[in-house]
């Protein structure tokens, strides 16, 4: 059974309630967007949710920011990725692609619920953490100095922790 | 001479640049304000600026944040003055009107590279949420709640105070 999630931003502006099939805090992204705008400790947590499942209070408090990367060619590209935050308290809560079905990415941070135990962790776009980040990469965890190997849900299937 | 320290928010609608005796970015902090609006990993880490020589671009896109905390059994608002920028929501620094000389810019804002830490400090960890497992390495501190150094005590005493 999905597990329900319940969240809010810092200032209560903001709260939701939403079903996960894969809840687990596992994956640490040190890209720069996640860093800047919500992972000062150098990374952050995004776990995933059903995006039908997503209800909201005070939505009308919600502000989106799409991000501008780089492309190898060193032109700018707008994330077709949407990051929404609490406009009162910048509480990061939310992402969400135009192609990604019915699944909404929510900022571990911003739930209030417990999470289960990751059995291990996976970290993401460690090419792009600042210098003082010292990740802690545990025995059976994996790196990426990029994108990982698996989707959250082959990673939450492939370790036993997907909820049917 | 401190060291200079240049940062901005990730859409770069906010630039700042401002002088540091205190760069070396060791605290961590679990509490519940620092992990919502800035520490996603579940802390968010601040170094110390002198306030003056703050100079700032973009400064119409800032944003003020005061959080409700609990202090001797009431909820009071935070003196802290937490600023962000409004269009990316990235946490800047943190400016409280009781210490006006002095400003904490989050080190994950900051694009100078700074110094490594030795050994961390990890406070308010009382506040800490269940999946959050810290990773406290040999020569680190914990505390449940504040330290019992300052960011120059704590500089000082590891002589990585910049004169």
């Amino acid at each position: 059974m999905p597990l329900a999630l319940t969240g809010s931003c810092k200032c209560g502006a903001v709260r939701f309630t939403a079903l996960s099939q894969d809840p687990c805090p596992y994956l640490r992204c040190y890209c720069s967007i996640c860093r800047k705008t919500g992972g000062g400790g150098g990374y952050a947590i995004g776990i995933n949710a059903i995006f039908s499942s997503l209800k909201i209070e005070g939505a009308e408090a919600i502000g989106g920011f799409h991000a501008t990367l780089q492309s190898p060619d060193g032109k700018p590209i707008v994330s077709p990725v949407e990051r929404q935050f609490c406009i009162h308290c910048h509480t990061a809560l939310f992402g969400r692609g135009p192609d990604w079905g019915d699944l909404i990415s929510i900022a571990a941070s911003a739930v209030d619920s417990d999470l289960p135990d990751p059995p291990s962790l996976a970290h993401m776009m460690l090419g792009s953490k600042a210098n003082w980040v010292k990740p802690e990469i545990g025995p059976d965890d994996e790196r990426f100095e990029e994108f990982p190997d698996k989707s959250v849900e082959e990673w939450h299937r492939a370790h036993g922790v997907w909820l049917e | 001479m401190p060291m200079h320290l240049q940062g901005s928010c990730h859409c770069g609608a906010v630039r700042f640049g401002l002088a540091s005796h205190t760069p070396v970015p060791y605290q961590f902090c679990y509490c519940s304000v620092c992990r919502k609006t800035g520490g996603g990993g579940g802390y968010a880490v601040n170094i110390g600026g002198i306030a003056e020589t703050l100079e700032v671009e973009g400064a119409d896109r800032i944003g003020t944040f005061s959080a409700r905390i609990a202090e001797d059994g009431e909820t009071v608002l935070s003196r802290g003055q937490r600023k962000y920028c409004r269009d990316c929501g990235t946490a800047l620094w943190v400016w409280d009107p009781r210490w006006p000389e002095l400003i904490h810019p989050f080190a994950s804002a900051i694009d100078t590279r700074l110094p490594v830490p030795p050994v961390r400090t990890h406070i308010f960890l009382a506040s800490k949420p269940a999946w959050v497992e810290p990773d406290i390495r040999p020569g680190d501190l914990t505390f449940d709640g504040y330290p019992e150094a300052s960011l120059e005590d704590w500089h000082r005493a590891h002589g990585l105070w910049i004169d």
